[in-house]
């Protein structure tokens, strides 16, 4: 990569702040796997993305982006009635369950963000587990292979694509066991309150499989 | 710069430069869609918003993608079926490529995106893909900012001192050429074609995928190293010597690649023998076997089959001493639809003959109707069927009217150790009639649990098995073949024979019944079986070496001077590997020291003393040399030390790079520099083309041989010899390319292609007189239709291509073009009328295809003309696999599904090397109890032939007394360092799967090691929670 000042000089600013969110959740992954056995105190903060639209009605932008998040910028009045507004796009945090709800080897199928996920008790601790026993996890449930709904299995501790058979591990961040998929299966970041046991979804961290970009 | 873990991928861009290419890896040859386009631009959601449009109208699966997809809404499951891919993050990167404005590779450098995505169009993956196929974008594409580009060979480099430092091409092309030059005028042997270079070996791969190119890459090293160096001693590929890997199957009369997807699709009844083809053959496996099994194709079925005939989900029978993946994917799918069958190793000979054995006593009536078939095509247009070997193979393999069926099936359960009921259970669901009294439509498949396990009479006892079943009959729904390794794409002019003889063959039962004259088929069966493997048994010594002979075991018993080493990794991939390494590391070395530091090598084992001697620091150390120089002395100590030169051509530093004298970095054969093959179930031929620049200072494999070449032919000119025999075949060779080299805005490939390849008969018959002897050639399945063949044509077939053999390419003058091909070679050879693919494309681009059924009489000429069965028996295993005997775990090895022909490639893609840091032994649970084993624990498996740590995974895949190794690691030599010099004595090709070693624990990973990769079980079945 070239340096700072041929970055701004050469790429598009969609681009750059494509690369700036890979950075953060780099970083997120980093943490992550350092913290498989560690105590749980840390709290994950949600990622941000920052986009730029340049749009010719303010009234297709508006549609698109989420209301409490939305803040116009510039508003530039022109012939054409341009409107430049730099829109906020960020994974939500959302309560996604409480301790109470979950138990080993009974997953917790839900959505998030509009994307099914399961939420797993392992009873084992796994990379990027959060609760007491750093064993709850949670896991887009599309096959990043073509797309097949992931089943549980509390035998093996593994979830299972039932169309070709690919098959990951929820307590080593979705790393394929066996199986096509090019990518781990994106993990839900989570964060565990201590005091009230509430478990919040605040974000994937990889592609999840039939979009182009998450947010 | 891969876009992993950024959320986020973009679309190519309406600017977006289509290419179209094949899976660089395994033999199924999925087809690829590739995009270039600016880097920074992405295309919009919007169908025609970006740069990805599909043209297609199937009618043989029903398929029509006519549309730009829509990336607006989310994708739905196995939407890229239907021509809506999803672009994983494993299939982009950020790279550099030169402005082609102007011509391939001309422009300066320019950031942009790739994107290889599977092919919705493709017939053969329909947009599916492996997690190896998959991942070609982000992990197998260099990029100056990826761990693959960081670890590419860049520069030709020469060891100076001991050292391998960067030359320019210059200096390496007149090095290799002094030396090739001279060790032909000094050692060379003349038996009429002028000097022959019998002491250069050349170890080459052969094949397309595995990064190996294809038929350009094929006829420039043929042309090097078999017309202009004229050495009878090479190596292809996986095996020590250069010859065919399934060569019964080509004896037997329908060749290894003989029917189609489309067959597969309508088969009642699939076999997979030794062969784990979720792993191997992804998606050939996960998309077509497993949709007959579930049903999918049984409106295919209807459509195809005869009128009354049923049609339902297919049966699945699967033969492997593992409960493999494919085994339990199997299962799970196809449930009481699934047998597996888990003989001993080795013992796959008997298992064969007893199920051909039911098959013969319970359903004789089916058994008559096919052979009545090969019969009737016999009397009927002289298709060579041959009673009298069929009545041979009934009697010796079969033991017709010696043992009765009730001994055979005890005889065998005892020596398989597969269940008599399960025998008889594969031999009803492969023979019994289905409602109607319709035999069974049988499909069958075998592989390296086949091809390394006794090759010749292992294949030959299945080919029997499927001509008795009817699989070899042609029909819709039949096949019997080879799943493959690589993609196939050979061409080029013939290996000579060895000095020593004019002949160069294996010795098959027919060559031996010509050669000595022998009538009586009981005799020829005795006297072929005693001077074949009698001598193997009693003399370890390999009879058809002497006809085709081995360049590993001559390498390690001192042959040869200059070791050539093309796209392999002996280190790792050679049978008995160890001992290979150290006998080449030494002869290397040989050569290294006498060239640089000769009194070096003299010094050693002086006696402690106060003080050293001083005279050593003088010691001469010669650099720097010119290339002249070089040459002269490497020359000198080739004939002093009894040393080897060691050249390698490569796209990665290889284990071997570490004691070769020259390192020329090619281009990949992928992306790099367009190459032809085809895939191997179905023969689809398409175009592997170049999308890339390679890095640095990186060749095509042509350049490399046509400049060594060219430089060869100065220098003999030079010497006033330029009409020496040598410098005239290396000129007549090459002089087309050269030729083509000269002409500025020419693309050379298709220039090599349209003059070797398409026109080879022209081209070999010009050769030929001018050489004044007759250069046999080989261009895969050539027909005369071939010669309307060029890359640009095929360039417009995309991932579709044309099926081979070609009966007919037509141009029309709107500019459409129509390629023919035969379906399954065995219909039009034993049937009336053949299914032909026609594929049509139209000036807009819009690609059709349909099947048509035409008369048999028509594509004869181009198929198989005959079927002869012969008995393969078995009654013990080879003397150097019983060396082992003494050790307690069979070693089956093969291959993860996630490292599978990527090896060389896996360093560079994080998930896949996350996933396999380790060289991992699979122990069943039994064992692993009474070993006192667990999951993570190091143990050294050793035997006489070698030794190698590896983590243990407990796992129920193998059973009690074996153990499952990878056959390479990325890393290290995995299973080659207990594998033993056992080769099948007619065919060849080593006894891989044949080895017994040793558990020794001696140690275990760290928990910190542990914890980063997983030991979950495969497994499969699973129901909802």
């Amino acid at each position: 990569m070239g340096s700072e000042g041929e970055r701004k000089n050469s790429m598009s600013r969609r681009e750059f702040l494509a690369i700036s969110a890979a950075g953060i959740v780099g970083l997120a992954v980093g943490y992550f796997a350092g913290r498989a056995t560690a105590p749980v105190k840390e709290v994950v903060k949600p990622q941000t993305v920052t986009q730029t639209k340049t749009e010719t009605t303010t009234a297709t932008t508006t549609a698109t982006a989420t209301e409490t998040l939305e803040r116009t910028v510039t508003t530039t009045e022109t012939e054409t009635t341009t409107v430049e507004k730099e829109v906020l796009k960020a994974y939500e945090r959302v309560k996604i369950a409480n301790i109470r709800d979950l138990s080993v080897g009974k997953p917790l199928q839900i959505s998030y963000m509009g994307r099914p996920i399961v939420v797993l008790k392992l009873g084992e601790p796994a990379q990027g587990g959060v609760g007491p026993d750093n064993d709850i996890v949670a896991f887009s449930t599309l096959c990043t292979h073509m797309g097949g709904g992931l089943f549980y299995d509390p035998s093996n501790k593994a979830l299972v694509c039932p169309l070709h058979y690919s098959v990951f591990d929820p307590a080593r961040g979705g790393m394929v066991v066996v199986g096509h998929a090019t990518e781990y299966l994106p993990q839900v970041i989570l964060e565990y309150d201590e005091n009230t046991g509430d478990i919040y979804a605040v974000g994937f961290n990889r592609l999840v499989y039939g979009v182009e970009s998450n947010l | 710069m891969s876009f992993r873990e950024s959320g986020s991928v973009p679309l190519p861009s309406t600017k977006a430069k289509y290419y179209s290419t094949i899976c660089r890896f395994c033999n199924v040859a999925c087809g690829y869609d590739v995009y270039v386009w600016p880097a920074g631009e992405s295309g919009k959601p919007e169908p025609g918003g970006h740069g990805i449009v599909y043209k297609l109208i199937d009618e043989v699966y029903n398929r029509r993608l006519e549309q730009s997809p829509d990336f607006t809404k989310p994708a739905p499951p196995l939407s890229a079926e239907h021509g809506r891919p999803w672009i994983s993050e494993g299939m982009v990167v950020k790279t550099i490529r030169r402005d082609w404005r102007n011509g391939r590779g001309t422009g300066e450098w320019e950031e942009v995106y790739v994107a290889l995505v599977p092919s919705p169009e493709c017939p053969i993956n329909w947009g599916n893909h492996s997690i190896r196929g998959g991942t070609q974008g982000a992990d197998r594409v260099w990029s100056p900012w990826t761990t693959t580009g960081a670890r590419r060979l860049k520069y030709p480099l020469v060891r100076f001192g001991g050292r391998l430092e960067r030359v320019s091409w210059d200096y390496a092309i007149d090095l290799i050429a002094r030396v090739v030059k001279g060790v032909i005028d000094k050692w060379g042997i003349d038996r009429g074609f002028g000097k022959e270079g019998h002491d250069i070996f050349a170890h080459r791969a052969d094949h397309g995928g595995g990064g190996g190119g294809g038929m350009i890459y094929n006829t420039t090293h043929n042309l090097f190293f078999f017309v202009g160096v004229r050495t009878a001693f090479a190596r292809i590929h996986n095996r020590p010597f250069f010859g065919p890997e399934n060569p019964a199957i080509g004896d037997a009369g329908p060749g290894a690649m003989n029917n189609s997807l489309h067959d597969l699709r309508l088969a009642d009844v699939m076999v997979f023998w030794g062969a784990n083809s979720f792993s191997t053959a992804t998606v050939m496996f996960i998309k077509h076997a497993i949709d007959n099994l579930r049903g999918a194709t049984t409106g295919e079925k209807e459509k195809w089959f005869d009128p009354g005939e049923p049609f339902d989900r297919g049966y699945i029978i699967v033969v492997d001493p593992r409960m493999s993946e494919t085994a339990k994917a199997a299962l799970a799918a196809g449930g009481d639809r699934a047998l597996i069958l888990r003989p001993r190793p080795g013992t796959d000979i008997v298992l064969a003959n007893a199920i051909a054995r039911v098959v013969y006593e319970k359903y004789r009536s089916v058994v008559e109707e096919h052979v009545n078939a090969y019969r009737a095509a016999k009397s009927r247009w002289g298709f060579d069927w041959d009673e009298e070997a069929y009545n041979l193979y009934l009697e010796e393999a079969l033991q017709v009217g010696r043992k009765s069926l009730d001994e055979v099936l005890s005889e065998a359960e005892n020596i398989t150790g597969v269940p008599r009921s399960d025998i008889e259970k594969a031999a009803d669901w492969l023979a019994q009639p289905k409602a109607g009294g319709f035999p069974k439509r049988v499909w069958l498949m075998y592989e390296k649990g086949i091809i390394w396990n006794q090759n010749y009479r292992s294949i030959y006892a299945l080919v029997d098995l499927c001509a008795l079943t009817g699989a070899l009959r042609g029909r819709p729904g039949n096949g019997c073949q080879r799943q493959g390794g690589h993609q196939e794409g050979y061409a080029g002019p013939a290996p000579p024979p060895p000095p020593w003889t004019n002949e160069r063959t294996h010795i098959s039962p027919w060559w031996f019944k010509e050669k000595f004259n022998i009538k009586d088929y009981k005799e020829l069966f005795k006297r072929w079986m005693d001077h074949v493997y009698g001598t193997y048994n009693r003399e370890r010594w390999v009879v058809a070496d002497s006809l085709m002979p081995t360049t590993d075991f001559r390498l390690e018993a001192g042959q040869g001077r200059v070791l050539w080493v093309s796209d392999q990794d002996n280190y790792r991939l050679g049978p008995n590997s160890q001992r290979l390494k150290a006998a080449v590391s030494d002869r290397a070395w040989r050569v290294t020291r006498y060239v640089f530091a000769e009194e070096f090598a003299k010094t050693g084992g002086a006696r402690i003393t106060e003080r050293y001697d001083t005279s050593k620091l003088t010691v001469p150390v010669t650099t720097p040399v010119s290339s002249e120089e070089y040459a002269a002395r490497v020359l000198k100590a080739l004939e002093e030390t009894g040393g080897l030169f060691v050249v390698v051509q490569d796209i990665y530093p290889t284990f071997i790079v570490d004691d070769a004298h020259v390192v020329l970095p090619a281009a990949e054969n992928n992306g790099e520099t367009p190459d032809v093959r085809m895939s191997v179930h179905e023969r689809r031929y398409r175009i592997a083309d170049a999308w890339m620049d390679p890095p640095g200072e990186a060749k095509p494999d042509w350049w490399i041989l046509a400049s060594i070449a060219k430089r060869i032919v100065e220098l003999y000119e030079a010497e006033g010899r330029g009409d020496d025999m040598v410098a005239v075949r290396f000129r007549e060779a090459f002089k087309p390319i050269w030729d083509a080299m000269n002409k500025p805005g020419v693309e050379v490939e298709n220039e090599i292609f349209k003059t070797y390849i398409a026109n080879a008969d022209e081209f070999y018959s010009k050769l030929s007189n001018a050489l004044g002897y007759e250069v046999g050639w080989e261009v895969q399945f050539w027909t005369p239709a071939f010669k309307k063949l060029d890359l640009d044509k095929l360039r417009k077939f995309r991932t579709i291509g044309v099926v081979l053999p070609l009966t007919e390419f037509n141009e029309y003058p709107d500019g459409t073009l129509e390629a023919r091909g035969v379906v399954n070679v065995m219909e039009p050879a034993v049937n009336e009328m053949y299914r032909e693919e026609v594929i049509r494309v139209e000036p807009d681009g819009t690609i059709t295809r349909r099947m048509e059924i035409v008369s048999s009489e028509k594509a004869r000429g181009i198929v198989p003309g005959k079927l002869w069965l012969w008995p393969a028996v078995w009654s013990d295993y080879s003397p150097y696999v019983k060396d082992t005997f003494k050790y307690k775990y069979w070693v089956i090895n093969g291959r993860y599904n996630e490292i599978w022909q990527t090896g060389y490639h896996d360093p560079g893609s994080e998930p896949i090397i996350r996933r396999h840091p380790y060289n991992l032994i699979q122990v069943s649970p039994e064992d692993a109890r009474a070993e006192g084993l667990d999951n993570g624990d190091i143990v050294l498996v050793y035997n006489d032939n070698g030794s190698i740590p590896a983590v243990v995974w407990v796992t129920d895949t193998v059973s009690r007394g074996t153990v499952f190794l990878i056959m390479a690691h990325p890393y290290m030599v995995a299973a080659n360092a207990v594998t033993t010099p056992s080769v099948e004595p007619v065919a060849q090709n080593p006894d891989y799967k044949l080895t017994k070693a040793n558990l020794k624990k001696i140690g275990k990973l760290t928990k910190e090691e542990f914890e980063s990769i997983t030991f979950r079980e495969i497994k499969f079945t699973v129901k909802p929670a």
